[in-house]
């Protein structure tokens, strides 16, 4: 009697590990609304159906990005997040908030670090090893109304390409009604940032070999001094944001390149998506038009980075959904569900024909020039705000470019120190 | 003997959920915050102590700091009169009695009822300077309005403009402190032939001295923790446009203490602001609790 008891009970317990209850991972996601629709119904859902064994649970936390570092600290983190920016993966990982991938890489057979284009591949690791993966990235670049073009008398297929054609083309998109006051606008240089113009005028902003932070070289210098000229043109940067706090939310068909306010912008690939949402307009794509000795077709590169937290309760099952959303299948899914750059150069090539908007991407990508959207440093927010601050007071005319960004080198530079990494 | 300990014990069982309450999430936290404020703490790692290194960093280098205490001051030195004063005001007049007082006392009230968000954003697009309600307003009497939140010298004044819309708050304590003036003091000074003016301001102002006060300290309370406003404002649509702008001028002691905390993760930074705005406050209310004995009357 007893023996069969207990038999029972080992073959009870043999079928329960056979059957094993599927694993659930927490997954935490940037990507809201419609967006993670689609993202769960293609991506999410297929990566289910191949590892049964899986249960994905997904939660947006977009708009409310503190809660992952007070989840970490609580001790009760997802186990898999993408909604971590590129820059913010040093600030992490030095926080000692994210797994080091190393070991699950070496062992992968999807990962491949030679696939990923090499701007990508960069901000995947801190200090040499590997922290997040990217399944999809995006380029910067501006579009332009063919329209407003035609409209003025400039040519719609022959977009600006030095900084005076820009400007000379932005004078003539520009309107202003009887009184003198702005009603168009050909496009807002300031609004796409010293960060994206001083790398045109080919500045950097941080000397990875000195370890030290190069805000005032003089390239960046030049860059915002030929920023505040150019706010200067159109009456100074009071006059000029005014005029923006009337623009429409950028998330709406009032969203001034398609409600007709601004005739050029600064964009990336999800113009496409805006233009079934919002438009359609006859928009055309040009790079950001580079000055003599500046860097030709350049690009920001950005992406949401798939990572473990620390502490998370299933990291193999994590690491095997992060495999397979930033390998080539998921990349290409997740490619074409949002209509963004595959940061996997395999892909883009293959999707090329489908989504004419990454043929800018394919090659701005491939350039060494092409930045991450802000310093690989773990103090990456804290440069970006004080930044945007100096730059500001050049803009508004308080301080001289030089002085603002001396001081801004100042102010960020001590904080590196400081923070002591 | 039995019986007063059993009382003891129903005592603490009755106080207990307050007393837990206190000492796990006021006074805790309080300690921990104060510890905090002497180290360098990211949220993620274990703090590390660095003495007093965040307070010198504080009161010595950081330009930031400056400019948070200056547009706080501006805010308590200037617009906490004006919304006590635009209270008082409103409270005065619908103390009147009349067939329309109460429709009146909720219309003014109104304003406090809205969320502080919804509110801010209502407030952008009534002071947006192309579109705004006030511009076109003032654009009909002749005046060309100011730039309002893009213009940092008028991006203050914006926001106390907001505030004094909804006061209504401090102008129902200022109604129920003028419910209590005793009648007999009106009718005795009218035989004595007071108008309405007089009467105002040698009854009723004096007997109000305590409500005022009141209001004041938790005015100033408040004002110096000043923030879902402007933060809502000069962030505008944009969430990646950082809070305190234009120029820096919306860029409160609360905006800054919480970009601190949270975008920066200078948890320890934030805790030392903390502490120092704490003993401001708490120095400030000492200070008009001493003044009161001079302009406050307890004694109807």
């Amino acid at each position: 009697m007893k023996r069969t008891v207990l038999a029972f009970l080992l073959v009870l317990l043999v079928s329960a590990l056979a059957y094993a209850e599927p694993v659930t991972i927490e997954y935490w996601t940037g990507w809201g609304g419609e967006e993670l629709e689609d993202i769960q119904k293609y991506v999410i859902d297929e990566f289910m159906k191949e590892n049964p064994d899986i249960i994905v649970q997904t939660s947006t936390i977009f708009g409310s990005y503190d809660k992952l570092l007070t989840a970490i600290a609580a001790g009760t983190p997802p186990d898999v997040v993408s909604a971590v920016w590129e820059t913010q993966i040093p600030g992490l990982a030095e926080r000692g908030a994210l797994m080091n991938l190393d070991e699950f890489a070496a062992k992968s057979e999807l990962y491949d670090p030679d696939d990923f284009y090499p701007a990508n591949y960069r901000q995947s690791l801190y200090k040499g090893s590997l922290y997040g993966i990217p399944a999809t990235t995006n380029t910067s670049f501006i579009v332009y109304n063919k329209d407003l073009f035609r409209e003025v008398g400039l040519d719609p297929e022959n977009p600006p390409r030095t900084l005076d054609e820009l400007v000379h083309a932005a004078d003539l998109l520009t309107k202003r009604d009887e009184n003198g006051k702005i009603v168009r606008l050909g496009y807002d240089a300031a609004g796409s940032g010293l960060w994206v113009w001083g790398h045109v005028f080919g500045g950097k902003f941080f000397d990875e070999e000195n370890d030290v932070f190069t805000i005032n070289s003089p390239e960046n210098i030049k860059a915002l001094t030929w920023m505040v000229d150019y706010v200067n043109r159109y009456g100074g940067m009071q006059v000029v944001q005014e005029f923006i706090s009337g623009l429409g939310n950028y998330w709406s068909p009032q969203n001034p390149l398609f409600a007709g306010q601004v005739a050029m912008a600064g964009f990336g690939e999800w113009i496409v998506q805006f233009n079934e949402r919002y438009g359609p307009i006859d928009y055309g794509i040009m790079a950001f038009p580079a000055p003599e000795g500046g860097v030709q077709n350049f690009t920001t590169v950005g992406g949401s980075m798939f990572c473990i937290p620390t502490g998370a309760k299933h990291p193999e099952a994590a690491w095997r959904f992060i495999e397979y959303i930033t390998g080539p299948k998921g990349v290409e899914q997740m490619a074409r569900t949002l209509t963004n750059m595959p940061p996997r150069r395999s892909v883009a090539e293959k999707l090329v024909h489908d989504l004419p908007v990454i043929n800018f991407g394919l090659h701005a990508l491939e350039s060494p020039k092409a930045a991450s959207g802000g310093p690989l440093t773990p103090i990456d927010q804290f440069f970006l705000d004080t930044l945007g601050q100096y730059v500001d007071q050049a803009l508004y005319g308080q301080l001289s470019p030089e002085e603002a960004l001396n001081q801004a080198q100042q102010m960020v530079q001590f904080e590196y120190e400081m923070a002591a990494f | 003997m039995r019986r007063s300990l059993r009382k003891l014990a129903m005592g603490l069982f009755f106080v207990g959920p307050w007393v837990i309450g206190f000492l796990g999430f006021t006074l805790y936290p309080m300690v921990m915050s104060a510890y905090y404020s002497l180290t360098n703490y990211n949220l993620v790692n274990p703090p590390k102590y660095i003495g007093w290194n965040n307070y010198i960093r504080l009161l010595q280098m950081d330009p930031q700091f400056k400019t948070a205490i200056g547009n706080t001051m501006y805010m308590v030195l200037f617009g906490l009169p004006i919304w006590l004063f635009v209270a008082l005001v409103m409270a005065v007049l619908l103390n009147e009695k009349g067939k329309l007082t109460t429709f009146f006392r909720t219309l003014f009230y109104l304003p406090s009822v809205v969320p502080t968000v919804a509110a801010s954003v209502l407030w952008m697009w009534v002071l947006n300077p192309q579109y705004g309600i006030v511009n076109t307003l003032l654009k009909s009497l002749g005046f060309s309005g100011p730039g309002w939140f893009t213009d940092p010298k008028w991006s203050k004044p914006g926001l106390i403009l907001m505030g004094a819309w909804a006061t209504g708050g401090t102008m129902i304590i200022f109604l129920a402190g003028l419910q209590n003036v005793p009648e007999a003091l009106y009718e005795s000074a009218e035989l004595d032939g007071a108008g309405w003016w007089r009467k105002l301001v040698h009854i009723t102002l004096p007997i109000l001295t305590p409500t005022i006060f009141f209001n004041l300290i938790m005015g100033m309370i408040s004002t110096f923790q000043y923030f879902t406003q402007a933060f809502v404002i000069s962030r505008g649509a944009g969430s990646n446009v950082p809070p305190g702008g234009p120029l820096g001028s919306t860029l409160f002691y609360a905006i800054y203490l919480y970009q601190n905390a949270f975008s920066y993760l200078r948890m320890g930074y934030a805790a030392a602001m903390a502490w120092l705005l704490f003993i401001v406050i708490l120095v400030s209310t000492l200070l008009l609790f001493r003044s009161s004995g001079k302009w406050v009357h307890y004694d109807t």
